[in-house]
């Protein structure tokens, strides 16, 4: 449900201060649904501005880190309004109390903000249009059906052009809303699913987008954060550090974290990098050791038990009965974000101000703990939600924002808190690092059972240890796309004393690696091409199989001279499928990784230009951590500082990647996440036919290549 | 305390302090010139990169002594004609994602095509830029496409 537009005049100012125009504001005013507490002071609204002098300004309600979603969002109103789409622009910074979804959590994550705005942003632009198609009826005394709106400006049905739409704001102003506006039918889109242009290249290209570390207020401080390397370890000399820093800095301490506020950060930096801290190491620390981690997972998957997350047919009592079994067991390291922006966070607070200027995805739990950390009623603070750069699920924590509310609130004046590249590594909340062990059973060619178990720890237990089972930890695991008579998945969960946390793609990031490469496995057993024998468990699922054919056709999966050196793998989740398959060499012992062919079926394409960037960037993604991803424990600590122990991928290590998306009339589904899971089984599929070495735990650089 | 004089992006500018601050902070905190990211401060990223007279720096690493009379060229000045092409290309294909690298890539591919003649393969070793959302292929179709537009000898 919801209720009609407001709309209502307002003086809008440029940087500078001047007034530069007078602008209709119409937004879109928050339901109350039933069940969903409502945050005093939040006022939830979605933006169009539309200016006298033709501009419109749309203000979108979600974070964004290089996905995309301002574009994709904001074409969804501007198709409907008929808008101009050359004349619009999308603001990025904005304030969180002036929009959210109404319709649910008002953060950004797991791939759904255009599946879950589709409906609701249309009708926003098709509510502005039809506003300023009444202006224009009564302006003109012309009947509405006769005049029709297309790029910001309105006709007569002679085609003669009327005024634009920012001739008829200041009049919308003052006349009622029409209700009961019916949307476009998808003929008549201009927009969506066409070859939009992003917004913001330009800017990004020439520097000229502010991130959050970007930020500046007047007479800003910087803290710099020192949290302690081992996990759980305790400042011994506390008492001491205090005069080893001297004015104009200052030290602050919070609990484990230090903090060194000053006029410079790279000086700040270097203070708190040499102060003389001596840690009080927990005992358990000599057990949380890299091989120890891995060991446990190992003999975890190996035990009989855990919790039965799913089961078909017989399960795996099944396996005794048929002719071949074979089994494997696969690891996945964990990962860190590695957001290229490091954490960071601005605030002014003081007896005036309770602002902040946050690079998160999650606006609304940040502003909660700033509102209860200082106590304040939520409508006295403003927060900000900047430009970031990168997120990939590691701003969805908002530990740093925790630090920065404490420093800010000490240090009374503007103040910018930076964390180095080696605390934002080691700090880190990682993709939980697992193990599975999976057995199949054949009966001559077909795969009759599957069976497997994966163990590793849980994301969502840290919040709700209560929670029986995690989805997330199985999620690509109890379930796979397959047609399998006798099916069974277990799972066990384990604590490893790291911190954990949401990484792009989640649970699917591991268990399509396990569950990807293990098919590959029963396929050479078998005797079988990997792709046919999919399609051959695909019965009845036309759009799998569709999918299927067509990433035979692109890869040439068939008839390349390179078949020998190609792997594939095949992902359904997230509400899309997608299929990925990966051309590898090995010359002169060095592997390299030569093209990726992804092949996508998330139904309707909104924005296929910002889709296909996704996609790009989320199977080299993907990729970038199968080659070289791992972070390693020693001693209670993370050994990663640096992007020299971590090298990610490069240009010229780049594969070509090529991208084809199906066109479908399933419902929407996600695209920032589906092809990162892909990279690890796509590639290592093909390093097992073109080397005959089977890759069961990653990363890759860790094998040498005979050649 | 010491005094440096230098140029930015045609700017004069003048920096007081100690000499050892890397030329990133001096152009980020003295100078409120946000354009050049902080990615690693150990140069391994490339986010940082900056032109030093003709030499690609990466100036989180470069101390600000280093620059005394010299001028300093940031993404921002970088409007010679090669600079301009990128800057367009890198628009019509769409390359940012985040964009946060974006700066230092543009930088680090004017290099590469200021040193590779016209009709001759790219060397995309010696980009070694990180770039985390992995806009790789569009960044080389962009490359690719400006190296292909200048004319051959
Ligand atoms: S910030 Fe200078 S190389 Fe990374
Ligand atoms: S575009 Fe995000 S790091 Fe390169």
């Amino acid at each position: 449900m919801e209720r009609p537009l407001i709309s209502r005049r307002e003086l809008l100012k440029n940087a500078a201060g001047l007034t530069v125009g007078l602008g209709l504001v119409i937004s879109l005013p928050v339901p109350h649904i039933e069940g969903v507490p409502r945050t005093d002071g939040l006022v939830l609204q979605t933006f169009v501005r539309v200016f006298q002098d033709n501009r419109i300004e749309i203000v979108v309600a979600k974070s964004e880190m290089g996905q995309g979603v301002s574009s994709s969002l904001a074409l969804l109103i501007a198709d409907e309004m008929d808008a101009d789409w050359e004349l619009v622009s999308v603001r990025l910074e904005a304030e969180l109390a002036a929009y959210k979804d109404p319709n649910g959590w008002g953060g950004t994550a797991g791939s759904t903000s255009v599946r879950t705005q589709f409906k609701r942003l249309r009708k926003v632009g098709a509510n502005v249009r039809a506003l300023l198609l009444s202006a224009a009826s009564q302006q003109f005394g012309i009947p509405h059906q006769d005049l029709r709106a297309e790029r910001s400006y309105v006709f007569d049905k002679n085609g003669q052009r009327l005024a634009s739409f920012g001739e008829l704001c200041a009049f919308a102003a003052h006349i009622p809303l029409p209700t009961a506006v019916s949307l476009k039918s998808p003929e008549q889109w201009t927009l969506i699913g066409k070859d939009t242009a992003s917004k913001g290249s330009r800017a990004k290209a020439e520097g000229r987008v502010s991130y959050g570390i970007d930020t500046r207020l007047p007479g800003m401080l910087y803290a710099a954060v020192r949290q302690p390397r081992v996990f759980g370890a305790r400042i011994a000399n506390a008492a001491e550090l205090q005069d080893k820093i001297a004015a104009p800095y200052r030290l602050l301490q919070k609990d484990q974290t230090l903090f060194v506020v000053g006029p410079s950060y790279w000086q700040a930096q270097n203070l708190i990098q040499a102060l003389p801290v001596r840690y009080d190491v927990p005992n358990v620390v000599r057990e949380s050791q890299q091989d120890l981690i891995e060991a446990k997972l190992m003999a975890a998957v190996r035990r009989e038990g855990g919790i039965s997350v799913s089961k078909a047919g017989d399960g795996k009592g099944a396996l005794g009965l048929c002719e071949q079994t074979l089994e494997a067991e696969y690891f996945g390291p964990l990962l860190a974000h590695h957001t290229m922006e490091p954490m960071n966070g601005t605030a002014w607070v003081d007896a005036q101000h309770c602002e902040f200027w946050l690079p998160t995805q999650d606006g609304e739990s940040s502003l909660a703990l700033i509102a209860q950390t200082l106590e304040r009623a939520p409508d006295t603070v403003q927060v900000h939600i900047t430009a970031m750069g990168g997120g990939f699920g590691r701003r969805i924590e908002i530990d740093y924002v925790e630090q920065l509310i404490f420093v800010a609130k000490n240090i009374g004046v503007p103040v910018q808190l930076i964390w180095s590249r080696p605390e934002d590594t080691q700090h880190d909340f990682y993709r939980p690092a697992f193990a599975a062990k999976l057995k199949g059973g054949l009966s001559g060619q077909e795969l009759r059972v599957w069976s497997g178990k994966n163990a590793g720890p849980s994301i969502a237990k840290r919040k709700r240890p209560s929670l029986e089972l995690d989805r997330s930890s199985v999620e690509g695991f109890a379930e796979t796309p397959y047609d399998i008579a006798h099916f069974e998945a277990e799972h066990e969960d384990l604590e490893l004393g790291v911190p954990l946390g949401y990484w792009r793609s989640v649970g699917l990031s591991q268990n399509l690696f396990f569950t990807e490469s293990f098919l590959d496995e029963i396929a050479f057993a078998a005797g079988r091409d990997p792709l046919a024998l999919r399609l051959s468990l695909l019965k009845g699922k036309p759009r799998l199989q569709k999918l299927l054919e067509r990433l035979r056709e692109v890869s040439q999966w068939e008839t390349s001279p390179d078949r020998q050196r190609m792997g594939m793998a095949l992902l359904e989740g997230f509400g899309s499928l997608a299929a990925m398959a990966a051309k590898v060499s090995v010359v002169d012992k060095r592997l390299k990784v030569e093209q990726l062919w992804c092949v996508v079926d998330c139904g309707l394409v909104v924005h296929p230009k910002g889709a296909e960037a996704q996609v790009q960037g989320g199977a080299l993604f993907g990729l970038a951590a199968a080659l070289n991803g791992k972070i390693t424990v020693k001693d209670g600590q993370i050994e990663q500082a640096y992007f020299s122990d971590l090298p990610f991928l490069k240009l010229a290590d780049s594969p070509r990647v090529e991208v084809v998306f199906m066109p479908s009339d399933a419902a929407m589904g996600g695209l920032g996440e589906v092809a990162v899971p892909l990279a690890a089984p796509a590639v290592c599929n093909a390093i097992f036919r073109a080397t005959g070495q089977r890759i069961r735990r990653l990363p890759i650089r860790d094998f040498s290549f005979p050649s | 305390m010491t005094e440096v004089n230098f140029t930015v992006d045609s700017s004069g500018a003048r920096y007081a302090g100690d000499e050892k601050k890397p030329l990133l902070w001096v152009l980020r905190e003295d100078l409120g010139q946000t354009q050049t990211k902080f990615g690693c401060g150990a140069g391994l990223c490339g986010a940082c990169s900056v032109y030093v007279d003709d030499k690609l720096v990466r100036s989180c690493v470069l101390p600000i002594s280093t620059v005394q009379n010299k001028v300093v060229r940031t993404i921002s000045g970088l409007d010679d004609e090669l600079g301009q092409r990128l800057k367009a290309a890198w628009e019509r294909f769409e390359v940012a994602q985040c964009g946060y690298c974006q700066p230092g890539f543009i930088l680090a591919s004017h290099r590469l095509l200021s040193q590779t003649p016209p009709g001759q393969s790219l060397k995309w070793e010696s980009i070694s830029n990180l770039c985390r959302c992995a806009t790789y292929e569009r960044m080389r179709r962009a490359i690719e496409a400006v190296h292909a537009e200048r004319p051959s000898p």
